[in-house]
């Protein structure tokens, strides 16, 4: 070996512990892939996060390193790319999931590139475990479920004598019937046919309870959070029919205006009715000062845009005094209440929920200086 | 005034309800008629019909409540039973205030209802049996001419013949035939007999009030 040669490879090695040092150091795990998946590099930080020493990995496929769908799918991935030439996640970046060697699932982000040499074609992955920043997100989201739930329950209990009278009546109804049919039955005169209509009267009112408890039952479950698509003009009527004896009560006139056909969103059922129900509770006591016959209650439902994108929107306007001068804006802050008995939770709840769910919600004066509060739901949710 | 067979009545806003008290009332021998709201009722209300009242409180339109102080407005003077989905108190204390006869919650045990509706019934029968003798000694008075009934007046004071005629400024001879006169037309045998009379009537006026 001539010394120029020797010391090329003196300076070669060099610049590749070098580089090596340089990949180890790094934060994040670095692998690199040839064109078939086959792992070239594996550096520490992608040791510690799965679990591998490099040696175990490098030369096997990649899939090792994956869940599935990813695992079936990746080697299509490669093809797709090297015959299309049409990048999914090349120089993008998007969260996955990773699997470690003892058979854990965990999500990272995962940011790929095409390193093209003159002779072939590598790729270079860039991995970040992103657990902890899951959990506390999740931890977020559990704790406004909580606080939705807590809210819910407080208000249902406020609500009590109206919801006491949903199931008191059908249980007179079956009383009176039942002590009736008695009755008759010890005279010894007992008419079959009016029998037979008290009977049914019976059955159906028993029905009519347990409708109720069912009802209620489902504003009361403390559901997981779970975003699914549906139908918020169910929604809305649902708690309708929740807040119907203090609507009644109040002798305020409802004007619904549901879009037919409007399209689902994806949204956590329980937490929307939560937004609507304190929306519309909010509105009911903003027109206790305001003379009966005037009580007006518009609720409505349309298509609507949100961020150039497809949403849907919900809105409340109620025919009280408007927001005395104060800024709508301020509304949504915690602890801030107009209500001399109020804690200042519901309309800051309502936002962290509609803000989970990617919308938004606003509050302003109509053209009447009543109150108008709306939001909007992304009618596809982005992942 | 006419004696009818009393009448139940009850409004509530619920068909389920009123059906069911309809079946109980009618198979206790009670006759009933039920209204869906308070304004209907009030329309066919009358005061000389007696019975009792079933109101539930809570209504839309006219209020329990609201409806009870037109009914007295009115002169309908039903003994009214409050029923109420649930125990609200300040709502039961302003319905008794009111001169409510009961208040009873929903559900209730069938023959605690219908011993109370007994009672309003009764209650009301012996105010409108109060009324009618009411009236009847006041036609019984009204028969007196002006100068017994000033005399009569100063009989149930326990004025004396002698202290009537001076206040009076006649002879106490012709107190003496006023007051045969009195006794007789309001067939009474004793003085005492006549302020028990007077008082009867008066309370007639009040009850009717």
């Amino acid at each position: 070996m001539s010394p120029p040669v020797a010391q090329n490879t003196a300076a070669l090695a060099e610049a590749l512990e070098r580089h090596r040092a340089i990949l180890d150091t790094a934060v994040d795990g670095i692998i690199t892939i040839d064109d078939r998946g086959i792992i070239e590099s594996f550096n520490h930080a992608a040791e510690r996060m799965f679990g591998y020493a490099a040696d175990e990995v490098i030369g096997h496929n990649i899939r090792l390193l994956m869940p599935q769908p990813y695992r079936r799918d990746h080697d299509q991935y490669i093809e797709n790319y090297l015959s299309t030439g049409q990048a999914r996640i090349i120089g993008i970046g998007r969260e996955v999931e990773g699997l470690r060697k003892d058979g854990t699932v965990f999500p990272m982000d995962l940011a790929v590139g095409a390193v093209h040499l003159p002779e072939r074609l590598l790729f270079t992955g860039i991995t970040r475990d992103i657990s902890d920043r899951k959990a506390v997100e999740a931890e977020g989201r559990r704790r406004l479920n909580d606080l939705a739930h807590t809210s819910r329950l407080t208000a249902l209990g406020e609500m009590a004598t109206g919801l006491a009278h949903e199931v008191n009546q059908p249980l007179t109804a079956i009383i009176s019937h039942a002590s009736a049919c008695l009755r008759m039955l010890g005279s010894g005169h007992a008419d079959e046919a009016l029998m037979r209509e008290s009977l049914q009267q019976i059955a159906r009112q028993g029905e009519r309870a347990g409708e109720v408890i069912k009802r209620l039952r489902g504003f009361v479950r403390k559901g997981e959070m779970a975003f699914r698509e549906d139908d918020l003009n169910t929604v809305v009527r649902d708690v309708l029919w929740l807040v119907g004896h203090e609507i009644k009560a109040a002798q305020i006139e409802v004007d619904l205006q549901l879009e037919d056909n409007l399209p689902a969103a994806q949204m956590d059922r329980v937490q929307i009715e939560q937004v609507v129900f304190n929306l519309v509770r909010n509105a009911i006591e903003a027109m206790a000062q305001t003379p009966a016959a005037q009580r007006r209650l518009t609720l409505y439902t349309s298509s609507a845009q949100w961020r150039e994108a497809p949403a849907i929107r919900f809105c409340v306007q109620d025919s009280g005094p408007g927001f005395g001068g104060l800024d709508p804006a301020r509304l949504f802050d915690a602890y801030f209440t107009t209500k001399p008995d109020g804690l200042g939770q519901g309309l800051s709840i309502c936002r962290s929920i509609i803000e989970t769910h990617d919308g938004h919600i606003a509050a302003e004066v109509s053209d009447s200086g009543s109150a108008r509060l709306q939001f909007v739901l992304p009618q596809v949710q982005l992942t | 005034m006419t004696q009818q067979t009393p009448v139940v009545f009850v409004v509530d806003d619920d068909e389920a309800v009123r059906s069911g008290l309809r079946m109980l009332l009618a198979s206790a021998g009670l006759d009933s008629r039920c209204y869906g709201n308070a304004l209907e009722f009030l329309e066919a209300a009358t005061p000389e019909q007696g019975g009792c009242l079933l109101l539930d409180v809570r209504m839309p339109g006219l209020s329990g409540l609201d409806l009870h102080e037109r009914l007295i407005a009115k002169g309908v003077t039903l003994p009214v039973i409050i029923l109420t989905g649930h125990g609200d108190v300040p709502m039961a204390v302003r319905a008794m205030k009111r001169g409510a006869f009961d208040f009873i919650q929903k559900p209730f045990n069938d023959q605690f209802l219908l011993d109370r509706i007994n009672a309003a019934l009764q209650r009301d029968s012996e105010c409108r049996g109060q009324q009618r003798e009411a009236a009847a000694l006041r036609d019984r008075l009204a028969r007196l001419t002006t100068r017994e009934h000033e005399v009569m007046r100063h009989l149930v004071r326990g004025e004396a013949n002698k202290v009537i005629a001076a206040e009076l400024g006649i002879s106490e001879r012709t107190i003496e035939l006023h007051r045969a006169r009195c006794m007789e037309k309001l067939d009474c045998r004793s003085v005492a007999q006549l302020v028990h009379l007077v008082l009867r009537a008066e309370s007639g006026t009040d009850a009717g009030q």
